[in-house]
């Protein structure tokens, strides 16, 4: 549900789209306002498992067809103002045009969530021969020979983002590789900040941080290099802690998971017992919890958490599980009974 | 939802079906309410037909109504859909015993206990052979074997008391009743059987010492 003058802003459905449409409209009303979370369950929602006639499924089995849907709604950028999103500027800096940089490139089109302008320092004749369809690229001209510090302040004059990501050319981009340290960034409360971004090494270094602070440098120490500059204008270069990571929840259930996949059943059990505790999904993560207790050989965990859940929703693992121990402990009666409710739920009854 | 997820939801369903149909026919199996479990393995076998366990339920079942044959044909039929189903070699096991083919009995149990040394059903078939045979030589490794797994198992323990005696091993004999009473300190079998332990090795010291 949402008012609609919103609708004047974000702009009617987009049309040129097939599928994911409904997460495009989302996506594009956060630039203008904030979403209310009603913290319970108001609804059931039901699909057909398997192969089916829904657009959600049809129109992923064309993959090429599927990527072009995302990366447009990725690379959507609704028109200004935004009073709810703060613009970030990528600079780019290569030294030279190769089969890598558009590797890079393509990676950066790929992998970015957050909505930003690619800024890209380059020559004329090497821009004419850049072939490439990745929207929201603005070409910053520059001298052939000029220097990676020339390059961004070439770049810095023309960005329009608070925020300002440098990046060189060949730097590996993966999935999360600059909205973690924007996120820090972003909740950062100590002033003068910059963050290395993922993978960054001192010789491959790219970092995010506040255009203000970039200009100040830039301004301050113009005759120096780019991170002399930072470094002379007090700018704290730092990696961010996992605390100031974005989608904490989804880190964590990310390393309970790996534990789950190495067999580590009991440091799982504990990372979704936390996360229960600490990022809410209770239900979920409990049933988790209880998965995990029970394949670590804790059976009395288990059948606790289990016995908890099936007093409010039960699910046919949390019956299973409750069952087998009761089962251990010689009460075949209540086992039946358990094991029963669970079939019922299998055959839809 | 990707169609690659919804496609394992549908596997994991037809698992856990199985998984719920087999432990349900255990616990029926448990109450002596065959006829009950007989419908779930039979359903079991029908949603999971590669899988073992189901046929070695309805085996189970037919050792219970002792109906030997037909057992002895479904964990046939459960070790050749799966070649190392400990359960199923048990099952063939306890089928040859009851035909009072105690060799044939011997070697399922010890096929058994050679892919799963926790078996305990196979532990003490394997005894009740060997004691029908007269040889003891196999149970011992697997006793231990077994003993290294549940190092608290008095009976198991108190069993292979009695075996070493049997065999003139009088001190691991003693040593093995020593850590049964340690465990269970009114264990009345073993503290009579100690005191017969302990009453042959002085009685063996003193011949030793005669001789010299």
């Amino acid at each position: 549900m949402h008012r609609t003058d919103l609708l004047k802003k974000t702009g009617l459905y987009n049309e040129n789209l097939n599928v994911l449409i409904d997460w495009d409209m989302t996506r594009r009303l956060v630039f203008f306002t904030d979403f209310y979370h009603v913290c319970k369950i108001t609804g059931e929602f039901y699909s057909p498992v398997g192969d089916s006639d829904r657009i959600s499924v049809q129109r992923r089995k064309d993959k090429r067809e599927y990527l072009r849907n995302v990366m447009t709604i990725r690379t959507t950028r609704p028109a200004k103002p935004w009073p709810k999103i703060d613009d970030m500027s990528i600079i780019f800096t290569a030294k030279k045009l190769n089969k890598e940089t558009g590797v890079t490139i393509g990676s950066i089109w790929r992998e970015t969530f957050y909505p930003y302008k690619f800024y890209m320092p380059i020559s004329q004749d090497n821009f004419n021969r850049l072939n490439t369809e990745m929207p929201n690229i603005v070409p910053v001209f520059v001298g052939q020979f000029a220097s990676q510090t020339e390059h961004v302040d070439a770049a810095l004059a023309r960005c329009e983002g608070k925020y300002i990501a440098v990046v060189p050319d060949g730097f590996p981009i993966e999935h999360g590789w600059v909205e973690e340290s924007l996120y820090a960034l972003m909740n950062s409360s100590a002033g003068k900040e910059a963050f290395r971004l993922k993978s960054a090494t001192d010789e491959l270094c790219a970092m995010v941080l506040k255009k203000e602070d970039l200009l100040l440098a830039r301004k301050s120490f113009p005759h120096l290099s780019l991170w002399q500059s930072i470094e002379s204008a007090g700018i704290t270069l730092r990696e961010p802690t996992f605390e100031e990571l974005p989608f904490q929840f989804d880190h964590l259930l990310q390393h309970g998971q790996s534990a789950q996949k190495d067999g580590n059943w009991l440091r799982a059990a504990k990372i979704f017992e936390y996360i229960a505790e600490n990022h809410r999904n209770e239900l979920w993560m409990r049933k988790m919890a209880a998965e995990s207790f029970f394949k670590a050989g804790d059976r009395k965990n288990a059948a606790q958490i289990s016995s908890e859940i099936n007093q409010l929703t039960p699910t046919v693992n949390t019956l299973l599980f409750e069952a087998k121990v009761k089962r251990e402990e010689k009460e075949f009666e209540p086992a039946i009974e358990l094991l029963k409710q669970a079939e019922q739920i299998l055959e839809g009854k | 939802m990707d169609v690659a997820k919804e496609n394992s939801i549908e596997k994991n369903n037809a698992t856990q079906h199985n998984e719920v149909l087999q432990e349900l026919g255990d616990c029926y199996c448990s109450v002596a309410d065959y006829d009950k479990a007989q419908k779930c393995y039979d359903k079991a076998a029908v949603l999971s037909p590669d899988d073992p366990a189901p046929y070695v339920g309805i085996g189970v079942i037919a050792l219970q109504k002792n109906l030997v044959d037909d057992a002895e044909i479904s964990f046939k039929v459960a070790c050749r859909l799966d070649r190392n189903c400990a359960k199923a070699y048990a099952g063939l096991g306890m089928a040859a015993q009851q035909k009072k083919d105690y060799q044939g009995a011997f070697d399922m149990y010890l096929k058994c206990l050679e892919l799963d040394t926790d078996n305990l059903t196979a532990l003490l078939g394997l005894f009740q052979s060997s004691c029908e045979m007269g040889s003891f030589e196999k149970v011992i490794h697997y006793l231990k074997l077994y003993l290294d797994m549940h190092p608290a198992d008095t009976s198991v323990m108190f069993t292979l008391a009695a075996l070493y005696m049997k065999d003139g091993e009088l001190e691991q004999s003693r040593d093995t009743l020593l850590n049964v009473l340690a465990l269970e300190e009114n264990h009345k079998d073993a503290a009579n059987l100690l005191e017969e332990v302990e009453h042959s090795l002085t009685k063996k010291k003193q011949q030793e010492a005669a001789e010299v």
